[in-house]
């Protein structure tokens, strides 16, 4: 055609480009008009938190809302808070709506949130939000149930008992489709008029694992009762421990009810882990940035193992000897020389692929904290050559951090990808079914202790101790399943000393080696295990698996493990040691200072204490131990009959008064320290309720 | 005159071969001292130091080896017999054998301290040209002025002079210049003194192991062709050498 057109005349040739012009223009419109959309961006809404309330230092829901308009995108999606980045891959068809769960943490009560949509294409769209964000210290309420109008009284709930924040109460969506992290930032929760039993399998498992970390449940038990305690709650009559938690039926049930009586049950029932969160907060930061501790451990876990070592020498003397051989062998067969250099070249070369040092060398350390639920702690070490990206996500974590800074982790928090650095160090936090072993030891009235106690892991355990109370009894090492039987005078060898001078006292009980030590300091510091109890502690070593780089590869892990003990006392008194009953330390506004044992007063602060007393106990006295009566102020004890601080007139308390304290709650007392002195610990005499 | 079996190629005389053990066991207790008494101990974990092991490991390897080769015993068993041709193949296959001997050891280092191996092919390979122009310069020597008494010392001189008095006159050079030196392969340090394989390897293993370089890898390659030349040229004249070629006695 064209060939023709060039000697034709001016008019024809401009028809026939016109022609052409329109003919491409109505081909290509159809594609104009899909692409048009798209690169206009796609809607973004957000909201965040519980009801529309954050909780700061925990982690909160955040639900993005997308919507495509009449063209379909394809792109990522990007949540930012501060430094904490969260990607999701998003692909959306035209005039589709979807929503997107993120799970952020929040350290900042400021913080704003910012969603960043791009595409490929390079069209973006970008929406901002502010959450609402109370302070730590609030009294989160979570109210399941049809007719949450009914329990709206709880708002008025004085506090002044649990730590004085303020209190909120929020509706929990009835799938319970949250993460375990976010739920932590729910300090109670209220269950009226709702059908228990309709909860799926992974909300009934969430509010189970709930309740084991710790926490409180109040479910109503008048009209509803039937509909309330079923399902996971079903066969409950009277407050029942669930793990570490409680479950409490409440006659009558919940709504309509005075604010007052509604506190009054959850001072009565408050377990440690419960009060600790109201008196301190959920302490999140504080264990993922503290986990800096564990980067000495972690990395000695990268360090080549002797037994490697030993193997690849004597692989390295029997080239040497093969080689020898080649030198006799040398005049018959030529060609010997050669053959012993290359197939050695070739073995060690598929020795070292099969060790894997070609891809990424990684390691870590963990705390594990067992009992009906364990609670790991782990800081991985990975280390995946210069400058280069890299990615990694522990299977079943449910929270990922990279210290330092240059990393983003997926929707909710639970895998981390990062750029630069040699060596990155990532603290995980995980749950997953525990194992206690039911150990249980006899504290006798004149202080012995004696009972047979058993390692519950498979695997064997170095360097074990026993901690009851202030005393540190040296086990040694254990092997899977081993039992051995102690019957020990308790002597103190803690008692008296403050937080520098407890570990060391612990190490040498112990003979641990420096990386080891840093678990301990790492469990001592920045984990709060407030269970009363003693405890068996050991370190062990396993192979976990890691997604390092998309791949899935065996991490070796050195784990520091901690069991409860229990006491049975038998017939006679039970005696139980200062330390055995931890105290939940409420010291205002220096409560970020790291102490645990001792107490430096801050802007002239009030040091408060709960002790909370294990379930079955009938204490007929109690001796104070701590602080020299000079150095201290006055130490008062709160009566609950009363409702009044009362001075106490010594370091003991008993009869009457001493049921006053603790009849309805835990003890709880208050001192003025003018320097710095130790926190007063608590020796419990008393039987066992039968 | 009948082409040589590969076998005949492969074969590594007697003499040569008790060296390349001697020369392995050495390396191999220099590693071991290396990685049991440097690494051991409760003090973390550092690539670093493993980088560093395997630099070092790489330079003593070239200065052994290079004392080795003094003493390789460089006359083709093929080329001994009277009426042969002279074959440089099997000279080339016992150099590049007892230069590639030690890649056990070398992976043995990457693989105890977990680190991802660089290519230590490269500085192999320097090694193994650098020991093939010294054996090729003995044979026509040898080819030369057969039964010469100072041939295997004069051989010794040359490697001393180039390793030892080479490097220190490229360190008297830039304390002339008054150079102000950040890495091995420094633009401030001429060419010609990276003649030195010496001075070339360790700028290599450097460079490989996240050391600088302001010259890429330049003076690594031009060591590579200087000597590759000079090994070349000299099979070459060995090749053509009066009585040479065809046969001697």
């Amino acid at each position: 055609m064209f060939p023709m057109w060039i000697d034709m005349s001016g008019l024809y040739k401009k028809a026939g480009l016109l022609l052409l012009l329109s003919l491409a223009l109505l081909l290509g419109l159809p594609d104009l008009c899909t692409a048009a959309p798209a690169s206009s961006g796609v809607d973004i809404a957000i909201s965040s938190g519980f009801d529309g309330r954050c909780k700061l230092g925990g982690f909160n829901p955040v639900l993005v809302e997308l919507y495509a308009g009449n063209g379909g995108c394809k792109g990522e999606l990007q949540l930012k808070s501060g430094e904490i980045i969260l990607k999701s891959p998003v692909e959306l068809a035209a005039g589709a709506k979807k929503i997107i769960r993120f799970s952020i943490p929040l350290f900042r009560p400021d913080q704003r949130l910012e969603a960043l949509f791009s595409s490929p294409g390079g069209s973006g769209s970008r929406a901002e939000h502010q959450p609402q964000i109370l302070p730590e210290k609030t009294l989160f309420i979570g109210i399941l149930g049809d007719s949450p109008g009914e329990l709206d009284y709880l708002k008025d709930m004085d506090t002044s008992g649990l730590g004085g924040g303020g209190v909120e109460v929020v509706n929990l969506r009835e799938k319970l489709d949250y993460s375990l992290e976010e739920l932590e930032n729910i300090n109670f929760i209220f269950l009226e008029d709702f059908n228990t039993a309709a909860l799926d399998q992974s909300g009934s498992r969430l509010l189970a694992e709930w309740v084991k970390l710790g926490n409180c449940l109040l479910a109503g038990a008048g009209d509803h009762r039937g509909k309330n305690l079923a399902g996971l709650l079903s066969g409950i009559h009277s407050p029942t421990f669930l793990g570490e938690g409680v479950v409490v039926p409440v006659e009558g049930g919940l709504a309509g009810k005075a604010p007052e009586a509604a506190m009054a049950v959850l001072v009565k029932q408050l377990t440690p882990h419960a009060a600790a969160k109201a008196l301190r907060g959920g302490g999140l930061q504080q264990r993922a940035a503290g986990a800096a501790r564990l980067s000495g451990a972690a990395e000695g876990e990268l360090l080549p193992g002797k037994s490697s070592l030993y193997f690849s020498f004597s692989l390295l003397l029997l080239y040497l000897l093969v080689i020898l051989a080649a030198i006799l062998a040398g005049q018959k067969i030529k060609w010997a020389y050669a053959a012993a250099v290359s197939s050695f070249s070739l073995l060690f070369l598929g020795l070292s692929l099969y060790s894997g040092i070609f891809g990424p060398a990684a390691g870590g350390a963990a705390v594990r904290l067992h009992g009906d639920m364990a609670v790991t702690h782990a800081l991985n070490c990975v280390y995946s050559g210069e400058g280069g990206e890299g990615s990694l996500k522990i299977p079943g974590a449910s929270f990922a951090w990279a210290l330092g800074s240059g990393w983003n982790s997926d929707a909710l928090c639970s895998g981390v990808s990062y750029t630069g650095g040699e060596g990155r160090y990532i603290y995980t936090c995980s749950y997953g079914p525990g194992t206690t072993g039911d150990n249980a030891l006899t504290l006798d009235g004149d202080g012995a202790v004696s009972g047979e106690i058993v390692n519950p892991l498979a695997s064997a355990m170095e360097s074990c101790f026993l901690l009851v109370g202030d005393t540190a009894i040296p086990v040694g090492s254990l092997e899977g399943r081993e039992r051995f039987s102690v019957d020990y005078r308790l002597d103190h060898n803690l008692g008296g000393s403050g937080d520098y001078n407890y570990l060391d006292l612990l190490y040498r009980a112990a003979g641990l080696g420096d990386s080891r030590r840093q678990l301990l300091d790492y469990y001592f510091y920045n984990l709060e295990d407030d269970r009363p109890g003693g405890r068996l502690i050991g370190f062990s070593r396993e192979k976990a698996a890691a997604e390092i780089n998309g791949d899935v590869e065996n991490m070796d892990l050195l784990v520091l493990n901690v069991f409860p003990v229990g006491f049975n006392s038998g017939e006679g008194l039970l005696n139980l040691p200062p330390e055995w009953i931890k105290p939940v330390v409420d010291c205002g506004p220096a409560a970020e200072n790291e102490f645990r044992r001792e107490y430096a007063p801050g802007t002239g602060g009030e040091l408060k204490m709960h002790y909370i007393l294990p379930a079955g106990l009938k204490p007929r006295e109690i001796s104070l131990t701590g602080p020299s009566p000079g150095e201290a102020g006055d130490v008062m004890a709160y009566n609950r009959k009363t409702g009044a601080w009362e001075k106490l007139p010594g370091t003991t308390l008993a009869g009457e008064k001493l049921l006053d304290c603790v009849s309805s709650g835990p003890l709880a007392l208050k001192i003025a320290p003018g320097s710095s002195i130790l926190i007063p610990q608590l020796a419990v005499k008393g039987s066992e309720e039968r | 005159m009948k082409p040589a079996t590969l076998a005949e190629v492969f074969h590594v005389k007697k003499e040569n071969s008790i060296l390349g053990t001697v020369y392995l066991t050495l390396l191999a207790l220099l590693l071991a001292a290396c990685l049991f008494t440097v690494v051991p101990g409760d003090r973390g974990y550092n690539p670093g130091l493993y980088k560093n092991v395997y630099v070092c490991f790489m330079v003593f390897d070239l200065l052994l080896f290079s004392l080795i080769t003094a003493f390789w015993d460089a006359i083709p068993e093929a080329g001994e017999k009277a009426g042969e041709k002279y074959r440089p193949l099997g000279t080339l296959c016992g150099i590049a054998l007892l230069a590639l001997s030690p890649v056990p050891l070398i992976l043995t280092i990457f693989m105890a301290g977990r680190i991802n191996p660089v290519n230590f092919m490269l500085p192999l390979v320097l090694k193994a040209v650098w020991g093939l122009a010294l054996v090729f310069a003995d044979n026509f020597l040898e080819a030369l002025r057969p039964g010469w008494p100072w041939r295997g010392f004069s051989r010794g001189l040359f490697i001393f002079f180039v390793l030892g008095p080479g490097s220190l006159l490229a360190y008297f050079f830039c304390g002339y210049r008054q150079a102000v030196l950040t890495t091995l392969f420094d633009r401030d340090i001429p060419l010609v003194f990276f003649i030195n394989p010496l001075l070339s390897l360790a700028g290599l293993a450097h460079y490989q192991t996240g050391g600088g370089s302001q010259a890429g890898l330049l003076p690594f390659y031009f060591c590579l062709l200087f000597w590759g030349l000079a090994a070349a040229g000299l099979c070459a004249a060995r090749l053509k050498a009066p009585g040479g070629g065809a046969s001697r006695g």
